[in-house]
């Protein structure tokens, strides 16, 4: 874990907001490059508002944030959209676009005062494409996708801004199996292959114990666990922070990993 | 029927789609000079050749209406020099420069238009949502009934105190709005609309303790006019349009982030607050100095940028620019419909109708809204 280059350094963060000062934090973490983290925890644990504290989008009220050296809240913002992207939930805005336009905006932190994309920038975009398998569809409307398509577009997107971190939030939340074993391919094919490292919140356990390299566990605002898969995603240090029952499964063809399901006849209680 | 998308926007392709909307832009001013309410019978031929100091031919003139004053048959040089001058001066002092007004106003309301339907994302927004047309009518209702009626330094006081009122209805809206955090929100898309009406409410008010002349100002006031128009008036505005025409065609890029939604574009590096405060306030600028000098001129900024969505597709690079060239040259049609209407009207029915042209404002509607409601149609079958 030590062994990779430190690429971004979470010293005592805290987050609040009026009414709830102290909604998250006290948070340190160290993530390094080539790593592929899953945030995980119950909703309302705060997993969306750390992402965001990653992404620049929002300021600790306290503690420091350290980004391949220097602070984060230091950078411009057109010097942190080309080293960290940011994927959210749900596209709030309207997407009357082309797959192949849309893809292209993601090279807009390079080159945002240039009123046309560069012959390098149609180049990256297609890479992304290919990467993503979204190729084939590149000449349709953004609109006419069904959900897991047009996730790998976004996906795509986020790719040719070339960053260094790539932020997820809940990337599979509404997708159909295939599609989730996709995305989470793609993002651990990405974060372990070069490209940049992965941070992705997600409600589901399974995937990011079988995707991802590293796991951070937050509860009410605060860190509950960090560790390698194997060592947070166990029944014993789930169970009181769900508040649900869980039953470990070995895999019939991979006994070294489990396959955590939730029991419905018992329910333990949240702390 | 789906919105064209060509493939991604090049310059080679930028330049190609805007040049077609701008040749027929330049064409329709060139042929601006021969077209208006007065029978007066030259083309705008005979204006251009008039303005380039280019000699008609005598013999051209024989048999036109109105030249041969002395009726021997004969033009001669006096008669001759008559006519260019009268082309010269109608065709340009009036035509032209009205043409140019027009042009100006539909650049600025359908480019406002288009700008606030993706700033708001709210394909009904027009550049009067936030109630800068009844501010501005209320204002300049005010300065009449006060009678305020004068002209500083070429300005009419009507205009100004309608330019005053209009942005002072967007300053409060944005007061009234300013707990919610997010311009898409409904607190500020809602104010505009309740102020607006609530401006309408005090015009009936005033209009209702006012004279029949005042009363008949504010009812032609309301359906909008580019004419009387002197080319002085004309330039005024753009000082006032200008900065809106540069800033939002050069902001396309970052509107389409912005489409994107708030996250996203904030992540993608542009400042999201800026964007959104640069672009109301070029906007709401442009938009009250329209207002003041023409009137609420409606469904340009509301029907242009859709059918040119529909057209040139959506990337804001492209519909910004090309709705703009089309405001402009819609614009100089339906001033040219509603000059050209009345003479029709009156030579079909053989009466003399009371009023030269037709208030711009009513052929617009006469226009726009056939065009928007067949266009909603298509859209929901596709």
């Amino acid at each position: 874990m030590s062994d990779r280059p430190t690429l971004m350094v979470l010293r005592l963060v805290r987050y609040g907001f009026a009414g709830r000062a102290d909604f998250l934090g006290p948070i340190s973490l160290r993530i390094g490059r080539g790593e592929c983290w899953a945030i995980v925890g119950p909703n309302g644990a705060g997993k969306s508002t750390l992402l965001r504290l990653l992404a620049g989008l929002l300021k600790p009220r306290s503690g420091e944030i350290e980004f391949e050296g220097k602070p984060l809240g230091r950078l411009t913002a057109r010097d942190r959209a080309r080293r960290i992207a940011f994927l959210p939930q749900q596209m709030s805005g309207d997407l009357d676009f082309r797959v192949d336009d849309l893809v292209l905006m993601g090279r807009y932190p390079h080159r945002s005062l240039a009123l046309f994309e560069s012959a390098e920038d149609h180049r990256i975009a297609e890479q992304a494409m290919a990467r993503t398998q979204t190729l084939a569809f590149a000449d349709r409307l953004i609109t006419t996708l069904s959900g897991g398509e047009a996730q790998r577009v976004h996906l795509a997107a986020a790719l040719a801004q070339q960053p260094a971190l790539l932020l997820l939030d809940e990337p599979t939340a509404s997708l159909d199996l295939q599609h989730q074993l996709a995305v989470f391919d793609i993002l651990r094919g990405q974060a372990v292959g070069g490209g940049p490292t992965v941070v992705v919140v997600t409600h589901d356990v399974n995937l990011a114990a079988r995707f991802c390299t590293h796991v951070l566990l937050l509860n009410d605002g605060k860190a509950v666990a960090s560790g390698p898969p194997g060592d947070v995603l166990t029944p014993a240090v789930l169970e009181p922070v769900y508040g649900v029952t869980l039953t470990a499964l070995a895999f019939p063809n991979d006994p070294a990993r489990r396959w955590l399901v939730p029991r419905h006849d018992t329910r333990v209680t949240a702390p | 029927m789906t919105p064209r998308h060509a493939t991604p926007l090049t310059p080679r392709g930028f330049v190609v789609r805007l040049a077609g909307a701008a040749g027929i832009l330049l064409l329709l001013l060139a042929l601006s000079p021969g077209i208006g309410t007065e029978s007066a019978s030259f083309g705008w031929w005979d204006a251009w050749r008039s303005r380039l100091g280019i000699a008609i031919p005598a013999g051209e003139l024989i048999g036109r209406p109105l030249v041969d004053r002395d009726g021997d048959g004969r033009i001669s040089d006096e008669e001759r020099d008559g006519f260019a001058e009268l082309a010269r001066t109608i065709g340009f002092g009036q035509r032209f420069a009205r043409s140019l007004l027009a042009l100006q106003v539909g650049v600025t309301l359908a480019l406002c238009g288009a700008t606030f339907q993706v700033l708001f994302r709210n394909p009904l927004a027009t550049p009067y949502t936030l109630g800068i047309a009844s501010g501005g009518s209320l204002g300049a209702l005010i300065a009449l009934r006060l009678g305020w009626v004068a002209t500083l330094l070429g300005v009419s006081t009507i205009a100004s105190a309608a330019f005053v009122g209009a942005m002072l209805v967007v300053a409060l809206v944005f007061v009234i709005a300013r707990g919610s955090r997010r311009i898409t929100s409904n607190e500020l898309l809602l104010a505009g609309v309740t102020l607006g009406l609530f401006c309408s409410a005090m015009m009936m008010f005033v209009t209702a303790v006012s004279n029949e002349r005042e009363t008949f100002f504010i009812v032609r006031w309301m359906m909008g006019s580019l004419d009387p128009v002197r080319t002085v008036e004309g330039a005024l505005l753009l000082p006032l349009v200008v900065p809106a025409w540069i800033v939002l065609v050069a902001g396309g890029r970052a509107l389409n982030q912005y489409r994107l939604g708030d996250e996203l574009a904030a992540a993608r590096g542009v400042n999201v607050a800026a964007l959104q405060g640069v672009c109301v306030l070029v906007c709401t600028v442009a938009t009250a100095g329209v207002v003041a000098q023409c009137g609420p001129i409606g469904f340009v900024g509301l029907v242009v940028p859709h059918i040119v969505a529909l057209l040139v597709g959506s990337d804001c690079r492209i519909l910004l620019p090309a709705s703009a060239l089309a405001g402009g040259a819609f614009l100089i049609l339906c001033d040219w419909a509603s000059q050209v209407a009345m003479r029709v009207a009156g030579a079909l029915t053989g009466r003399q109708l009371g009023s030269a042209t037709l208030p711009i404002g009513v052929v617009t509607a006469i226009v726009g809204v056939p065009i928007f409601l067949l266009l909603l149609r298509m859209r929901r079958r596709c």
